[in-house]
């Protein structure tokens, strides 16, 4: 009996410091999209009008920018919910 | 004899500048021969599209350096093909990498980069890069430029070049340090597109792009250093003694000293002389004279040649020889 409320707090506890962890880096993580986000924006500012760095850089790091690329796009593409996804990340509902 | 057009520190590098038309071919080549006859191995580069090098020496000319005369090798670079090459080896990489290309669309990108503008530039200044990372088979490297406004522009690349990379690197960095810090909490990052999982990299030494970066960085940052430097680098101009090509020459200055690409030597082309005052050229000559007044208040303390109107056109060696060491002073 003792032995199973024991396992439940502590199951309880890893619960909450997963949940601590995910809720720590959550934060971070959005940064860190941005900053790919940004990054490839800037090399590839020249198809949104946006002044452009040296092409023969571009050229020479767009085979390395799968995952950069990969977050542009998306961004691109749900940029209507950006406001949603600010909104989750600050808890306002 | 101009000791800034003879090699010094390693090889010398001469870029010779002006309006279209001017003369910069014939000043290139005449410096060349001359130099080459003083047992200088010289090779002179036509980097401008409207190719004239190979009139001018009489031969037809390719990209690799052709031996002229003994010591004196010339080329002319096909910017066209230059870029053309470029691309299909970037498109070749490309496809490589992005096997899953429909992921993401890449192609439109890609075709967008191919008139993407500035390319010339930057294909220019790339050619330039390759001849300046052999420049120590040679002694001098003399560069007959396009006309001005491209090669300007080409001259201020590597600094600009430089600025770009310096902030995309810090972003990088930020990237990488972002990375670690989640990955450090929730064990490494994996990314996957199509059918392919990568883990992303969170160490400068481990990040491709961050290491590309810096590599483009590291060769731009040895032009820039070549080309600043006054015991490497000296610059030509060349004008006609007429008002436009005077405003040019003082663009040119004004650019370089923002650069600080070193400007040592104004070559002034088909300046007219008579011995008999002549009744139809005397509108003429008073403009000329007030042309080089003008040019002596705007350039105090640099150094000036004067090559006069020959006769006949100056073409061929031995004209060449002659000019060339009008300008070499000996």
């Amino acid at each position: 009996m003792v032995k199973r409320i024991l396992e439940d707090i502590r199951s309880f506890l890893r619960g909450v410091e997963e949940s601590l962890r995910e809720q720590s880096t959550e934060y971070i993580e959005f940064e860190l999209r941005e900053l790919e986000n940004v990054f490839a924006l800037l090399l590839m500012g020249s198809f949104v009008g946006l002044p452009s760095p040296p092409s023969t850089l571009t050229m020479r790091l767009l085979p390395l920018m799968t995952r950069e690329l990969y977050v542009m796009q998306r961004r691109a593409e749900e940029m209507d919910d950006i406001l949603g996804e600010l909104a989750g990340l600050f808890d306002i509902t | 004899m101009r000791e800034y057009l003879l090699p010094k520190k390693g090889y010398r590098v001469v870029f010779v500048l002006g309006k279209g038309g001017v003369g910069k071919t014939t000043t290139s080549a005449s410096i060349s021969v001359a130099l080459a006859e003083r047992g200088y191995k010289t090779l002179v580069v036509s980097l401008d599209p409207a190719h004239n090098l190979g009139d001018v020496f009489r031969t037809k000319l390719g990209d690799k350096p052709k031996k002229i005369l003994e010591n004196l090798y010339a080329s002319e670079l096909d910017m066209e093909k230059l870029i053309r090459g470029y691309l299909e080896h970037l498109e070749k990489t490309l496809k490589h990498t992005y096997r899953y290309l429909t992921v993401i669309n890449l192609e439109k990108y890609f075709e967008v980069l191919k008139y993407s503008p500035g390319i010339e530039e930057y294909a220019t200044l790339e050619a330039i890069r390759e001849i300046l990372e052999d420049g120590d088979e040679w002694d001098v490297i003399v560069f007959d430029t396009p006309p001005t406004g491209l090669t300007l522009r080409v001259l201020a690349l590597p600094k600009i070049s430089l600025i770009w990379t310096d902030k995309l690197i810090e972003i990088r960095r930020k990237i990488l340090e972002k990375r670690a810090a989640v990955s450090n909490i929730k064990g490494p990052l994996r990314f996957r597109v199509g059918d392919e999982e990568v883990e992303l990299p969170t160490e400068e030494e481990k990040d491709e792009v961050m290491k590309e970066l810096k590599r483009y960085r590291k060769e731009i940052e040895f032009v820039e250093r070549v080309i600043t430097d006054p015991e490497k680098t000296s610059v030509i101009a060349v004008m006609n003694p007429e008002a436009l090509p005077l405003y040019e020459t003082i663009r040119i200055r004004d650019t370089l000293k923002r650069f600080r690409i070193p400007f040592r030597l104004i070559v002034i082309n088909k300046v007219i002389e008579v011995s008999a005052e002549v009744p139809e050229l005397k509108i003429r000559l008073r403009a000329q004279m007030e042309v080089l007044k003008r040019l002596k208040e705007e350039f105090p303390g640099l150094d000036v040649v004067k090559i006069p109107m020959f006769a006949e056109e100056p073409r061929g060696i031995e004209w060449l020889r002659r000019i060339g060491g009008m300008i070499l002073g000996d």
